[in-house]
């Protein structure tokens, strides 16, 4: 279930092509049933699924929001722009999440465009992390929990609700947050 | 540890990445992010670095780059020890060009605007959305207007493939920048002299120089690497230096003498030193009698041009200049009168560039020790390519600095053998701006052709880099110009003003990430330099060649880009001339060593070699003449601030590069913003203090508003900014609104016979906000 939500996370930080979505809400139908109705993101899901249609408008603002953003300064996707001092792309901390992934026989597939630390990558790979049962698996999944989504997700989400986002993102926003703090408070 | 293992991206040496049948699954979904590694991971091998080579794309000196790579990634960028441009150093840009690809403001993707031109609505698309969408639009152009509605500006030392693909579509509107807005008065002074080119990367004996006379040429801040250097060695080996200029530079710090010229009047003090050496014959008597025609005129023109005349107008003490013309002459012919670097500012910039050549000639610098040498060149020719359809195109060179006007040119550019349509901003073409560059352009006046849509309607832009608001001036002609068109399509690697109106933008990879066409350079030794890839491009983005290619092929016009990479292509040009591309990724340059015989003809008494119609240097150009401009030998009177105003200058520093650095993380860091430097009676004269916010108002209305630096170093009548600031793209974070803007201060005005820019002809106020 942990991976489904990470791969939920990860899908609505890509682009909202009409593919995503309608994988998108596969996904969702799937979690919707499954989940219990104590976890915090239930009504956040329930408020996006109609959401999952395609529009046009909605690619453009994942556009203005996540690459070319304008007049409104873009809310970077990539970790590294929280986690270096000099916001510099492929920094350190890049390099660390590359290793991680490199130690899991994974890298970033190419063509794709993405880098490591791309919020779509990391949480694609906490995806893949929580769909196996291992020890390995179970600390890499910690350490890219503490070490990076935790440090930057926040500052990231905040970013974004600062962006004024049309409410799909809003929503998306509110999710990737509950997913985020839940996982920290079950690893405390 | 480090080897000189040359990483190939399309060998992928670090990554496994996927092969076919590899793709992950994630809970019964396919991945959209990540792929198994295909084969064993060598992590040994992470920490080794690989060694590149490549030019630099910082500014436009190309110096030669070694650059360290680790893990795919290049991680420090230092200098060719080969490479004549440079010798091994690199400047403080160069060094932050490693910014330019990890920047987290590059353009990522290919994006296409979905909302009012300008506005900033955009999509993200895939590159075979973008390419086919350009491919389309041109086609749509040519039905409906012709190919020369299409116009192609370059910017950058990976412009080549744009050029090609502009001539292949049939249009002669291909522009850069360099001839317009920058050097062209100084290239063409020497050109209509001499025949000879001297400017891009000038053949100038600067270590054995003994004497400089400095028109503001400000060596060691508008620098670059081999330039700078060599005329250091040159002060170090006991070279005198004089400097003029309206602003106390570093330069002039390392001057023997310093004189704070009148702004403009450059001209002025340069004709009353022709004036002395013609009348005291202090000129290099056996040079000027067999070398030289013309001597006789130019004496007769210049005798009104009185030491005491020149100190009138240009505040310059009228007992230096004999002092000076005396100086030179006993040093000559090691001697050098250096132009500044640009030189578009004055009402009359051919005749400031003609009488600095002519200062030149008389001394006999040409071919000589210490002087003017000749370049020997490395042949490499280009791939054979079928004939470009239009009469209007002049021969591109290899280097994207340097003017060609070997042979016939410039006579050819006001010749109309086939009656096809000539260039819109009329460079080369009789009647309008017969002397301009019909190669590079007018810039300044292709704007205006798309603004006015005169001559005839051009309604398609491909721009390769540069930006028209920030790099030139006039601000409203380039926003209509950029209004104006059916379509815009933008390639580059940083946002800024510019493409933020396009229809289209392509993303480049950074000059770190890539193969491009080869540097072929001619110093006292000639070069073919190489760029390699140090990295794989990052995000979704692609290099100047292949996105050209990708298009032509769309167009129907992929005959002219035969080869299926760069790379390939650079292979077939290396092997024309006897190479390999292996060859010369080991050391990144390959050389012919330098010959003293063919640099310094004139040491050996041979004649140098002058492509002018009467064969020899023309003191008064016979061109100039025959088009009756010949007026502008004289001087002309330059605009004159009233009490209350100053004259407006702006210059480059050392670690910023025209208005393309400001947004780079790193070279921001030395000066976050520009100042206004105003002398202290000025400033006091009307309440300012340092650090106060200022509003500074040309006459014509356009004003900026920028802090003060009070400071000695500048002329009472004269104020002065750093070129480059002032960006108002939002995307960019670290430059938007960062100081101001001299590009919407500067004159637009024009030198009446050239047609390039001449920017200093600004008059400004300055209050306190």
């Amino acid at each position: 279930m942990r991976s489904q939500l990470y791969l939920l996370a990860s899908r609505l930080f890509n682009q909202p092509t009409a593919e995503h979505l309608a994988v998108l809400q596969h996904l969702m139908t799937e979690l919707l049933q499954t989940t219990s109705s104590e976890v915090p993101w239930r009504e956040t899901l329930i408020a996006l699924k109609p959401q999952l249609k395609y529009e046009e408008n909605r690619e453009t603002e994942y556009s203005r929001l996540f690459i070319l953003a304008f007049p409104n300064t873009t809310v970077q996707p990539f970790g590294s722009y929280w986690l270096e001092n000099d916001q510099c792309l492929m920094g350190r901390s890049t390099l660390e999440v590359k290793k991680m992934m490199a130690e899991h026989g994974i890298e970033i597939a190419e063509d794709t465009g993405l880098l490591p630390d791309h919020i779509v990558s990391e949480l694609e790979f906490m995806a893949l992390l929580a769909s196996q049962d291992n020890e390995k698996a179970l600390q890499t999944q910690q350490q890219l929990l503490e070490q990076h989504l935790a440090l930057w997700i926040p500052r990231f989400i905040a970013a974004l609700r600062a962006a004024n986002p049309a409410s799909y993102y809003q929503l998306a926003a509110d999710f990737l947050e509950q997913l985020i703090e839940s996982e920290i408070r079950s690893i405390k | 540890m480090s080897t000189h293992n040359n990483f190939d991206p399309s060998r992928r040496a670090f990554l496994g990445a996927t092969v076919g049948g590899t793709a992950l699954s994630i809970a019964g979904l396919p991945s959209q992010a990540l792929a198994r590694i295909n084969a064993p991971h060598p992590h040994e091998k992470l920490k080794e670095t690989t060694e590149v080579f490549g030019f630099c794309d910082m500014c436009y000196w190309g110096c030669g780059l070694k650059i360290r790579s680790r893990n795919g990634l290049a991680m420090k960028i230092e200098g060719n020890p080969e490479h004549p441009n440079n010798w091994g150093v690199v400047c403080a840009k160069g060094n932050s060009g490693i910014m330019v690809a990890y920047a987290p403001n590059r353009l990522k993707y290919p994006m296409k605007r979905v909302g009012e031109r300008g506005a900033g609505e955009w999509k993200r698309i895939s590159w075979d959305e973008a390419l086919d969408t350009v491919a389309k639009e041109l086609k749509k152009i040519k039905e409906k207007y012709g190919p020369q509605a299409l116009a192609m500006i370059g910017h950058g030392t990976w412009e080549k493939p744009y050029h090609r693909l502009a001539h292949a579509f049939g249009t002669p509107n291909t522009t850069s920048p360099v001839f317009g807005l920058c050097c062209g008065p100084r290239g063409l002074s020497n050109a209509v002299v001499t025949g000879r080119n001297l400017t891009g990367n000038e053949t100038i004996d600067l270590e054995n120089c003994k004497y400089f006379l400095m028109m503001g040429r400000n060596i060691t801040e508008s620098l670059h690497n081999g330039e700078t250097l060599g005329w250091l060695n040159g002060v170090a080996n006991g070279a005198k230096v004089v400097y003029f200029d309206p602003r106390y530079t570093i330069t002039a710090s390392k001057a023997d003498e310093y004189y704070a010229i009148r702004p403009l009047t450059d001209h002025a003090f340069l004709l009353a030193m022709i004036h002395v050496v013609v009348n005291e014959a202090l000129y290099d008597k056996k040079f000027v009698a067999e070398q030289t025609v013309g001597f006789e005129e130019l004496k007769q023109r210049v005798q009104k041009y009185t030491p005491e005349w020149a100190a009138s107008i240009t505040d310059v003490p009228a007992d230096i200049i004999p002092r000076i013309a005396r100086e030179m002459a006993a040093k000559a012919p090691s001697v050098f009168v250096y132009a500044p670097r640009r030189l578009t500012r004055s009402a009359n910039d051919l005749g400031t560039g003609l009488s600095i050549t002519i200062l030149n000639t008389l001394f006999g610098v040409w071919d000589r020790k210490g002087g003017i040498f000749s370049s020997i060149k490395f042949e490499v020719p280009e791939i054979d390519l079928p004939k470009f359809e239009h009469a209007h195109i002049a021969k591109r060179i290899e280097t994207g600095g340097d003017f060609d006007y070997s042979g016939d040119v410039p006579q050819a550019h006001f010749v109309d053998e086939q009656g096809k349509i000539q260039r819109a901003d009329g460079a080369g073409v009789m009647g309008r701006w017969p002397l301009a560059n019909a190669q590079y352009g007018l810039t300044n006046e292709m704007w205006k052709a798309m603004a006015e849509q005169k001559p005839y309607p051009v309604k398609m832009l491909i721009t390769a880099g540069g930006n028209g608001f920030l790099n030139s001036t006039d601000y409203k002609t380039i926003r209509q110009a950029l209004m104006n068109l059916d379509f815009y399509v933008a390639a580059d690697v940083i946002p800024n003003e510019m493409n933020m109106y396009a229809d289209i933008i392509l993303p480049e990879a950074s000059y770190l990430e890539r193969y491009d066409d080869l540097q072929i350079g001619g110093g006292k030794e000639g070069y073919v330099a190489v760029r390699m890839p140090a990295m794989k491009p990052l995000h979704d983005t692609r290099d100047a060649w292949t996105i050209c290619k990708q298009i032509a092929d769309r167009a129907d016009l992929g005959q002219y880009f035969p080869h299926d990479s760069i790379k390939e292509l650079i292979e077939e040009r290396l092997k024309k001339a006897g190479h390999s591309l292996a060859e010369i990724e080991k050391k990144g340059i390959l050389k012919v060593p330098a010959d003293p015989k063919e640099n310094f003809r004139g040491e050996q008494g041979i004649p140098s070699v002058f492509p002018t119609p009467s064969g020899k240097a023309e003191l008064v150009p016979s061109i100039l003449k025959m088009m009756k401009f010949d007026d502008t030998l004289d001087y002309v009177e330059q605009v004159r601030p009233d009490e209350d105003e100053f004259h407006f200058t702006f210059a480059r520093i050392g670690f910023h590069t025209h208005a393309r650095t400001q947004d780079n993380i790193w070279t921001a860091e030395f000066m976050p913003e520009n100042l206004l430097w105003i002398h202290p009676d000025a400033a006091n004269k009307r309440g300012i203090k340092d650090g106060d916010l200022v509003k500074v108002t040309v006459r014509d209305g356009r004003s900026e508003q920028i802090k003060v630096k009070v400071t000695l170093r500048i002329r009472k009548d004269t104020v002065f900014m750093v070129h480059g600031y002032g960006h108002f793209d939002k995307r960019m974070t670290t430059a938007y609104k960062k100081g101001a803007s001299d590009s919407n201060l500067a004159s637009y005005a024009q030198d009446p016979r050239v047609g390039s820019i001449s920017m200093g002809q600004s008059l400004v106020k300055v209050e306190k906000v």
